[in-house]
């Protein structure tokens, strides 16, 4: 075993990264790592918010032509405040760790996109019931995460509301019921064949 | 030959500037020339504090709540999530008459007739829509 690292020699580089360096300060190691690090992380993160826009999302014309077209007008594209929800707010979670994994889910439907299994209304429509569902499901599971970014019942005043949503949201908070149970179909249509059950919380009320 | 062209051209001159005259005095109902882009109706508000009555006795009851987000198409009708006699009680809210489950031969329902479907094509938001033409209805003695 040599102690000379030759450059023309073969894997030299990859064999040189395992020992100690001879001729290079360890401060300036230290330095290019950490920037090398700052930057890698940051391009990466970068990377990911690009795919966290409006504008990515309806870079697909399945998105652009079904879900989104049916999101505007509704109270969460336009309303009295002119605050919005794009689809990675309800869609995405802002943890870092949930949204890794959300991402990483999000190859399925990449992996959809180019297969073309929704890639006309009439497809879109066999499917609809059950991707809605999935998504209800996951924002149940979830305690509806996502909405509760903005909506928390801990600083809604429901003294503000009116009467038929100040009752059920008093309700709602008392039973444990979850954003999701009532609100469906509120940013994009209902599904036909929707179950009447589904429309309401769980518990009867 | 020159006159005649002449008199023509004046004959056409003539007509064009009647017909001209003649647009400007046709008014629509609202009041503007149907040329004319009408104006926006001032905003109205909806009012939720009270149910209205009805001014005659077959009207369709007005809506107290907004519902201008409500999905009512071939997929659902979010009106029926609380109206329909199934969840109305639970609810605390109106139920659909019995007419709405009958179709028109009498034929009973468990669900909604489709002729019934659209909500609101009969029943529409309690505003107070300033009226845009005069209206001289009056309900029967009967009311």
């Amino acid at each position: 075993m040599s102690h000379e690292t030759k450059p023309s020699e073969a894997g030299g580089f990859w064999r040189s990264l395992w020992r100690p360096s001879k001729t290079h300060a360890l401060g300036l190691l230290l330095t290019i790592g950490i920037a090398l690090g700052v930057v890698g992380w940051g391009g990466f993160n970068w990377a990911m918010e690009l795919t966290n826009t409006e504008a990515f999302c309806l870079s697909c014309h399945e998105m652009k032509d079904n879900v989104y077209a049916e999101f505007r007008g509704t109270i969460h594209d336009t309303n009295a405040s002119g605050v919005r929800a794009t689809c990675p707010d309800c869609h995405v979670p802002k943890a870092w760790t949930y949204k890794i994994v959300r991402k990483i889910q999000a190859s399925n439907e990449l992996w959809h996109h180019f297969l073309g299994t929704i890639d006309t209304p009439e497809k879109f429509e066999q499917k609809r019931l059950h991707l809605a569902r999935n998504v209800w499901t996951a924002m149940a599971s979830t305690n509806s995460r996502e909405c509760r970014n903005c909506h928390d019942f801990t600083s809604m005043d429901v003294t503000a509301q009116r009467n038929r949503a100040r009752e059920r949201h008093l309700e709602a908070d008392k039973s444990g019921a979850t954003c999701i149970d009532c609100h469906k179909g509120i940013a994009h249509d209902l599904p036909a064949g929707i179950k009447e059950e589904e429309l309401h919380p769980k518990g009867g009320k | 030959m020159r006159t005649l062209t002449k008199l023509m051209m004046a004959i056409v001159l003539a007509t064009g500037l009647a017909a001209a005259a003649n647009a400007a005095d046709v008014k629509g109902l609202s009041g503007s020339a149907p040329t004319e882009l009408n104006a926006a109706p001032p905003v109205s508000t909806l009012v939720e504090t009270k149910k209205w009555e009805r001014t005659f006795r077959q009207q369709p009851p007005m809506v107290p709540h907004q519902v201008d987000k409500y999905q009512i198409d071939i997929r659902a009708n979010e009106c029926l999530k609380c109206h329909d006699w199934q969840n109305a009680a639970k609810e605390k809210a109106p139920e659909l008459s019995e007419s709405h489950y009958k179709d028109r031969d009498g034929k009973q329902f468990e669900t909604v007739y489709g002729g019934r479907w659209f909500c609101t094509n009969c029943h529409a938001g309690q505003t107070d829509a300033k009226l845009l033409i005069e209206n001289t209805f009056q309900p029967g003695a009967g009311r």
